[in-house]
């Protein structure tokens, strides 16, 4: 998997978002994620260690896992067999029920892009806190 | 609709008329003394009655010929296989075979010790097929065999004979004790991707079932196509195909209607352990289906063919098929018996003929 193989970031579609405030930017580390509640949607909102803000629904295209309860890491790569190494620029959730992995800008499998994909959000930071669109 | 269980008291007749090419006929040694000139010293003293006498596969054949049917056997009363004329009698004449490719069943990549005895016997077998087979039809095309353990010699082997005109694959063996795919190997395939050839995988003397070797060799035989599917898995988790991107691997004799279970397992696991061999960039599946061929023979006869024609809707293409008759083997499928009768008449085509040149690029 090369780090030039990412696509386009897909437009968030639908209808107008409204904004919602998620917590002030000191109860969200980098590395770190937190699960939002917007009336029946769960929006997982990510943090890079790049310090990127980045938010996604919470519900595994797969079986619909919660992905607010897998791991926030940097998608692995390589170009060379036996060789690891963390990209430069995506990062993936990994679902705890089956370890599908989805990418937090994209919100789409890696491998799988127009099967397996979920909603993106925008998110800022406003006066020193997590501001999402949803 | 049901295949036939009956047929009329007529002879066997040939009834298609288009041109078929046969992807696994094995030519068999039948008087070692034929091919021991081929072989150099140190190696050739060692073949001998009190000493090494050949590979075999441990169980006895209840079957009415042996490994072989019995009515291949050439009229010198020498091992079925071993008789290039008597074979162009058995297999062209009745049935319109443009190209037949040879598989050998001898596979040094398989011996277990001594390799570089292997490498030997690999280049002997070789001239053997050169001298030996290949001229005397242009219809035979050949396989380069090597020792794979011993991957230099093996590159070397397949750098001496790729430019002859009848070679069109190397040729490994299913083994059941590592990894073809591993990067140890990849020079080999290297080599064949380099010059043009293909890379073929068929069952050799050794091959172990997933309980190793079972009691009866109705276990084993139905249970082998697990060493297809093992070596299939390895080729694309150790990046064989990513490095190798325009590589050609036809299997030979694995039967092939597995196929689907295993690239929608492949495609699930791949799904959820990507992270464990970031290298392949691709899901499996996709690999499978540009890069690798699978041959006819075993070819099941099932109830309902209907049931066969719905694979080719799974595993995603009517290309990935090649005939095969495996003669002159016992299990041997005839090319005009054994596609289904239902079966659409230009997929009949593909299988027979045009899957197998635009593989070989005949």
């Amino acid at each position: 998997m090369r780090e030039t193989s990412e696509q386009p970031v897909p437009r968030p579609r639908g209808r107008p978002r409204a904004r919602h405030v998620v917590c002030p930017t000191d109860e969200l580390p980098r590395g770190g994620t937190r699960l939002v509640a917007i009336g029946r949607r769960r929006i997982l909102v990510v943090r890079t260690d790049e310090d990127e803000y980045l938010a996604l629904a919470s519900h595994c295209p797969h079986q619909g896992g919660p992905l607010d309860k897998g791991t926030l890491e940097r998608m692995w790569v390589s170009d060379e067999v036996g060789t690891y190494s963390t990209s430069r620029k995506r990062f993936v959730v990994v679902c705890p029920w089956h370890n599908f992995e989805i990418e937090a800008r994209r919100g789409c499998s890696p491998i799988e892009p127009a099967r397996l994909r979920v909603a993106t959000y925008t998110v800022q930071v406003e006066d020193d806190h997590v501001v999402v669109y949803a | 609709m049901a295949q036939e269980t009956e047929v009329s008291a007529a002879p066997a007749v040939a009834e298609i008329a288009e041109p078929v090419i046969d992807a696994d006929v094995h030519e068999m040694i039948g008087n070692p003394f034929e091919v021991l000139p081929y072989i150099d010293e140190p190696w050739r003293s060692r073949i001998h009655i009190d000493n090494w006498m050949g590979h075999s596969i441990p169980y006895s054949w209840p079957t009415t010929g042996g490994l072989a049917k019995p009515d291949a056997r050439p009229p010198s009363g020498m091992r079925a296989g071993s008789d290039p004329e008597f074979m162009r009698k058995q297999l062209f004449d009745p049935w319109p075979i443009e190209k037949a490719v040879l598989t050998g069943l001898l596979y040094p990549t398989e011996f277990k010790v001594q390799p570089e005895f292997a490498a030997g016997i690999a280049k002997g077998y070789n001239d053997w097929i050169v001298n030996h087979w290949l001229p005397t039809d242009d219809r035979f095309l050949g396989s380069i065999h090597v020792a794979a353990q011993l991957p230099e010699e093996a590159v070397r082997e397949i750098e001496r004979l790729a430019g002859h005109p009848q070679m069109v694959q190397v040729l490994l063996p299913v083994i059941s004790h590592d990894v073809l795919g591993r990067s140890y190997y990849h020079s080999i395939y290297e080599a064949a991707h380099r010059n043009g050839l293909a890379v073929a995988f068929h069952q050799g003397a050794s091959i172990e079932t997933a309980v190793g070797l079972p009691q009866y060799y109705i276990e084993w035989h139905t249970a082998i196509s697990q060493a297809w599917q093992s070596q299939l898995i390895g080729l694309v988790v150790h990046g064989v195909f990513d490095k190798f991107p325009d590589l050609r691997v036809l299997m030979i004799e694995s039967s092939w209607t597995w196929l689907p279970h295993l690239m929608w397992r492949f495609d699930n696991n791949f799904r959820s352990l990507r992270r464990e061999v970031p290298w392949v960039r691709r899901m499996p599946s996709e690999y499978i289906r540009e890069q690798v061929r699978f041959t006819t023979q075993p070819m099941e006869f099932v109830e309902n063919p209907d049931h066969l024609l719905q694979m080719f809707e799974m595993v995603g293409n009517d290309e990935f098929l090649l005939f095969s008759t495996d003669y002159p083997h016992w299990d041997f499928d005839a090319p005009d018996r054994s596609l289904p009768r239902s079966f659409p008449k230009e997929l009949k085509r593909k299988i027979l003929y045009d899957n197998a040149a635009k593989f070989y690029g005949l």
